[in-house]
């Protein structure tokens, strides 16, 4: 009995399915639970009014825009190694959510940018690397849809994931030296001094666990029927239809 | 000796060919046969390293190629659909290039050893791209004869040569083998040597429906 | 090592020989330079403060047109399998064909750079920085481009393709090779500049021959 038997397609279609209603029941209350309390229950910023309280969705969609992609990277990883379909297919499923979590987060900032620093865009470091992470989840989206076979479009996509990151982290690197920018320091660090009050923290706490578990209710849902696709298409093959 | 042992091979949820076995001594010649789509390419493809062996066994000399590249590189030439010559260059640059990539030891200076088999001094100066398409074909496998290695994998090696290349092309295959190679020649037509005679297998179409089921993951179990 | 150095010479001899390649490259970079005064200003101190980004960006897209070509056509005529059958391991010709790739692409535009920037009103101290950064920055190019026309091999006319999936990794080259010439115009040490461009450009080194030499075998798997 390993754990890697849940990745097997059919026993993942099954737990998945048991799973997916308890992460979306999650996600839902600690949303609304979160965002209601940050909305509306959280004292304005003394210099920033009631604009500050975009942070409750920029900061934990910024969050898994680079989360998405470490997780991405270990299953590109985990295919190249343990050859488990699944897991290829679950880093396809994951691209696109992390392809809208980094708009929402360029979108929120936008938002937020306009009354803040009087432009909804700067070159900042940080706004550069997340324009770079775009382009990053849409080359990686292209490659995969490009290739018809589907054991092949998972190779060269997780060598293409594995490539990136290493580059990725350079450029996070070369954007900071290429300029000190407007955007704040982390919102969140484990050293206390550092992040923001407490009673901004504990909302959102909240919010982030329930993005986290939106992200894995889409994911699973997403993989799902990814794994339907194959098997459609599997299906196909053997009965000839695609000749 | 190259041995293989029970090769399957399945692409795409399609079961290619499967449990194929033969043994070739160095010295002895062998035709693969069969139908369009039977597998004769993915085999030599597979005996070159190209394709991954997906079950069963090759050895040459009791050792694994399995991965082996560069064990694959010192004994075997290839010679698959298409050419490899360059349109830009002469026939003599190609034949060049090729030699001199190769090992050194076996190296065959083109201007004093190499025996021209295919016949092809008459346009040796020509650029690639001046020849048709049965002289390029004799260009690529002269090829074979200034790299000296023991096994060659040719692919339906005739296609567009005429008679005459033919024949020197089977003559050139025979000195081969008597000098201790040996030769695995997918092939359509029939084959008439007067020294040796050349054993062929037979690739039969396999029922691919049976099988696959088990090679496809989102085939697997109940659904 | 004799079989590598005829491999190269042939390599060089089959770029020149497929004519127009070299000029080609040139020819995109020239226009490229030419474009971007146009667009913005003919003001001449606007423009001397953007004449390193203009020609880095100008040798990025020139080499980026020159990539689709990088494999293809061996793979077409059959070459890739062949000399992968040579004594040659396959990272080494990778490495053999992006050297060559370097030296018809990168090197004659680092070449030609002083000459764009005169026209660009670069500050004189800066020539010799503006060379030196085209010159490890441009390897890095063709070095990660081997990497992206590998992936792309199985999708045929990829080039558009290949432009996506190179762009990305192009960043931290762009932005450390830009960086060096702007520190140099403005009169700073350029140390950590030049040090980082170095690093990104051997570490590309390294891994590209692997990574594609996977990728194209990743390619004739299937």
């Amino acid at each position: 009995m390993s754990i890697w038997k849940f990745a097997n397609p059919n026993i993942f279609l099954k737990w998945s399915t048991k799973v997916i209603p308890i992460c979306a029941g999650t996600a839902l209350i600690l949303l609304v639970v979160g965002l209601v309390w940050g909305g509306l229950l959280t004292p304005e910023d003394f210099r920033q009014g009631t604009t500050v309280k975009i942070l409750f969705v920029h900061v934990p969609s910024a969050f898994l825009a680079i989360n998405i992609y470490f997780m991405m990277f270990m299953a590109s990883l985990i295919w190249l190694i343990k050859r488990h379909h699944v897991s290829a297919l679950a880093a396809k499923a994951a691209a696109p959510i992390g392809v809208s979590m980094t708009l929402i987060a360029l979108a929120t900032g936008a938002i937020w940018g306009q009354p803040m620093w009087g432009t909804p865009w700067v070159w900042d470091p940080r706004l550069t690397s997340f324009a770079v992470m775009l382009i990053f989840y849409i080359s990686y989206i292209a490659l995969w849809s490009t290739v018809n076979n589907r054991d092949k479009a998972a190779d060269l996509s997780s060598i293409l994931c594995l490539t990136g990151s290493v580059f990725a982290v350079l450029s996070r690197y070369a954007v900071n030296f290429w300029d000190k920018g407007l955007h704040q320091g982390a919102s969140l660090s484990l050293d206390k001094e550092e992040h923001i009050s407490n009673e901004f923290f504990f909302p959102l706490l909240v919010c982030m666990g329930g993005f986290v578990c939106l992200f894995l209710t889409l994911v699973l849902i997403r993989t799902q029927t990814e794994i339907r696709n194959q098997r459609i298409i599997s299906l196909l093959r053997t009965e000839g239809f695609n000749k | 000796m190259l041995k293989a042992e029970l090769l399957s091979y399945h692409r795409n949820g399609h079961q290619i060919f499967s449990d194929i076995s033969f043994v070739i001594e160095f010295g002895a010649c062998m035709l693969v046969k069969g139908h369009n789509g039977s597998g004769k390419t993915t085999l030599l493809k597979l005996l070159a390293g190209f394709l991954p062996i997906q079950k069963g066994t090759v050895t040459i000399d009791g050792k694994k190629i399995v991965n082996n590249f560069d064990f694959i590189a010192q004994n075997v030439d290839y010679i698959g659909h298409l050419n490899a010559a360059k349109k830009q260059m002469t026939v003599l640059e190609n034949l060049k290039l090729w030699n001199s990539i190769c090992e050194p030891d076996k190296r065959v200076n083109i201007e004093s050893e190499f025996s021209d088999p295919m016949n092809i001094n008459g346009f040796k100066n020509q650029p690639i791209s001046f020849c048709s398409a049965g002289q390029t074909r004799r260009v690529a496998l002269s090829r074979l004869a200034t790299n000296n290695k023991k096994l060659w994998l040719l692919d339906e090696p005739t296609t567009s040569l005429d008679e005459r290349a033919i024949e020197n092309f089977y003559k050139m295959v025979e000195t081969h083998c008597l000098k201790g190679g040996s030769a695995i020649i997918a092939t359509h037509s029939e084959i008439s040597m007067q020294k040796i005679s050349p054993k062929s297998i037979q690739i039969k179409q396999t029922s691919s429906k049976l099988e696959s089921s088990h090679l496809d993951p989102f085939l697997l179990g109940e659904w | 090592m004799l079989e590598a150095f005829a491999y190269f010479k042939w390599e060089l001899k089959l770029i020149f020989r497929t004519g127009g390649s070299l000029v080609n490259v040139v020819g995109f970079f020239t226009i490229f330079v030419l474009l971007f005064p146009i667009g913005i200003s003919f003001d001449s101190d606007n423009l001397s403060k953007i004449t390193p980004i203009i020609l880095w960006i100008s040798s990025l897209l020139s080499v980026l047109i020159a990539l689709d070509r990088f494999f293809l056509l061996d793979e077409e005529d059959g070459t890739l399998e062949y000399i992968s059958l040579s004594a040659l391991p396959m990272e080494t010709i990778i490495l053999i064909k992006m050297i060559s790739h370097w030296l018809t692409t990168g090197l004659p535009l680092t070449i030609l750079s002083p000459l764009f920037a005169l026209t660009l009103n670069l500050p004189f101290q800066s020539y010799g920085w503006l060379l030196i950064s085209l010159l490890i920055g441009t390897p890095a190019l063709s070095f990660i481009g081997a990497i992206g026309a590998s992936l792309t091999l199985s999708t045929r006319r990829g080039s558009l393709l290949t432009a996506l999936i190179v762009l990305p990794l192009y960043v931290p080259t762009l932005i450390f090779g830009i960086k060096l010439i702007e520190l140099s115009i403005i009169g700073e040490s350029i140390i950590s500049a030049f040090l980082l461009l170095s690093a990104t450009t051997l570490l590309s080194l390294v891994i590209a021959p692997f990574i594609s030499a996977i990728a194209i075998r990743i390619h004739w798997k299937y």
